[in-house]
């Protein structure tokens, strides 16, 4: 009898979970369903995330890894100067507030600044919203998304690029209320338009083709968090260890133009064969993510400041214009 | 469910903090596969609930944690996938335990099995309905993610398994008075 009674309680619950698969699959009933999860669920991590973060970001060594990606001095020097620039900049700024300002004036200047090439001017086309990641996806098979704490009300919409201090982080699949879930740039949907450039310290060695220097391809995720696969156009395009690899930035895609991607690490296969296949560590440490800014858009107006009506202890993350890069960059 | 579980409340805080571990830290760390803790500790409370609530509660215990992962954000996968994997691996695990019968102890190499050889089960469910209603994980790639969580689950079950007879018996103590 027991028996009976556990096995109408499976096919019961089964029998649901099959329904709802259905219908999600046949109307994207979950996005509205999950929404209500959101409104629920986006306040308890981003308080745990604020005691945990810390903790994550120090055992992984986030600077360190800047470091060793920047192995040219040249790029490291700069970076530096604009990163001393920024701490003076959000000197006056006190605590939770000058911390996200600084996020963003941080990736304003570092992350295009530094870029492959990208002139500072073209950061300066987009206005930005800061805000924090607090969670990253739980299931095992599906690892390359993450929860940021700024959604539809600071006008976050779905399809925005979301980048931090270092490069491309990935962009906006759903937007609720207060918090949005971005798909990383590894994720193994992600595919991502390229342009790929040789790094400066070892143009002088490598025996110079103008202007085939410029290659461009596609980037597409691995599910790896560290790594990226990139296909180029041309199977012949030479290609070396130390590359660094950029958005390409076509007319009708997400992701701006000239904002580092990552840096070749390897490449397998023989050139020319279809099957060669170019390995790139992303350029933002994505096992790492704290501070992102999602470009939300080309600023025709000035948006007003948003002034803090309620300052809640909790940090909504009100929407930060992008200060304007020439103000930051040198 | 006459008879209710003395566990309920070990069980709910403990499935609890997995899943707040599992998106907080352990899903940033830099491995190919996410270990799932959270199913490992599903799988151990329903071995712990089993000869009180029988397969019906693993059943219950897994629906309801599948869809806190399927309805919380990041999480973008068609709804009802982790329901549907999680019930099925809780009513597997939970028979076994029923049919054992009352052991408080969890350790030992056949449930340490059973909890690995599930966790492999669910990772391969996982890969083949995403790659049907999702349209995102390859079959190929879920496949090798599925050997990947079972190694996960080889280090973890027998930690997790170890702590929650741990906890179950201090529970128990404490219920009982000295």
């Amino acid at each position: 009898m027991p028996r009976l009674r556990s096995r109408t309680v499976l096919l019961l619950l089964s029998t649901c979970s099959i329904l709802l698969i259905l219908l999600d699959s046949r109307s994207q009933a979950g996005e509205g369903v999950r929404s209500w999860g959101a409104v629920v669920i986006a306040p308890i991590q981003r308080a745990l995330a604020a005691v945990v973060d810390p903790i994550v970001l120090t055992v992984s060594g986030a600077d360190r890894y800047l470091d060793e990606d920047l192995r040219d001095a040249g790029a490291r020097a700069q970076r530096d100067e604009l990163a001393a620039q920024v701490r003076d900049a959000a000197g006056g700024l006190t605590g939770e507030r000058a911390q996200l300002e600084r996020g963003v004036l941080a990736f304003g200047g570092v992350g295009v600044g530094v870029g492959v090439g990208g002139q500072a001017a073209k950061g300066a086309k987009y206005r930005w919203v800061a805000a924090r990641t607090v969670a990253y996806s739980s299931s095992g098979a599906q690892q390359s998304h993450i929860s940021i704490d700024a959604g539809s009300r600071q006008g976050v919409r779905a399809g925005q690029a979301v980048v931090n201090a270092e490069g491309l982080v990935g962009r906006v699949v759903e937007a609720y209320d207060d918090s949005a879930t971005v798909q990383l740039v590894s994720d193994d949907s992600s595919v991502v338009g390229i342009r790929l450039t040789r790094s400066a310290s070892l143009a002088p060695s490598a025996p110079r083709q103008e202007p085939s220097d410029k290659e461009a391809g596609v980037a597409e995720g691995t599910g790896q968090l560290g790594r990226l696969e990139v296909r180029l156009l041309d199977p012949f395009a030479e290609v070396v260890p130390g590359d660094r690899v950029s958005t390409l930035g076509s007319a009708n895609s997400a992701y701006p133009a000239d904002v580092p991607l990552g840096v070749v690490e390897s490449v397998i296969g023989q050139p020319g064969t279809t099957s060669r296949v170019v390995l790139v560590r992303p350029a933002a440490r994505l096992s790492a993510l704290d501070l992102v800014g999602v470009l939300v858009s080309a600023p025709e107006r000035r948006a007003p400041r948003e002034t803090p009506a309620n300052p809640t202890p909790a940090p909504a993350p009100a929407p930060v214009e992008a200060p304007a890069i020439r103000q930051v960059a040198p | 469910m006459r008879d209710r579980s003395p566990h309920t409340l070990l069980v709910v805080a403990l499935v609890l903090s997995a899943w707040l571990l599992q998106s907080l830290v352990l899903a940033r760390l830099p491995f190919g596969a996410t270990p799932d803790l959270v199913l490992v500790v599903v799988l151990a409370c329903a071995l712990l609930i089993g000869p009180t609530a029988g397969p019906q509660g693993g059943a219950v215990l897994g629906f309801c944690t599948g869809l806190l992962i399927d309805l919380t954000p990041p999480n973008t996968a068609a709804l009802g996938v982790n329901a549907l994997l999680f019930c099925l691996a809780g009513y597997s695990v939970g028979l076994a335990a029923a049919t054992t019968g009352r052991a408080r102890d969890l350790r030992g190499a056949d449930r340490v099995l059973r909890v690995v050889a599930t966790c492999g089960a669910v990772a391969l469910g996982q890969a083949v309905l995403l790659s049907l209603f999702g349209g995102r994980v390859d079959l190929g790639r879920g496949l090798v993610l599925a050997v990947a969580e079972m190694l996960w689950a080889v280090l973890l079950a027998p930690l997790v398994l170890a702590l929650v007879s741990a906890l179950a018996l201090r529970s128990h103590e404490l219920a009982e008075g000295p």
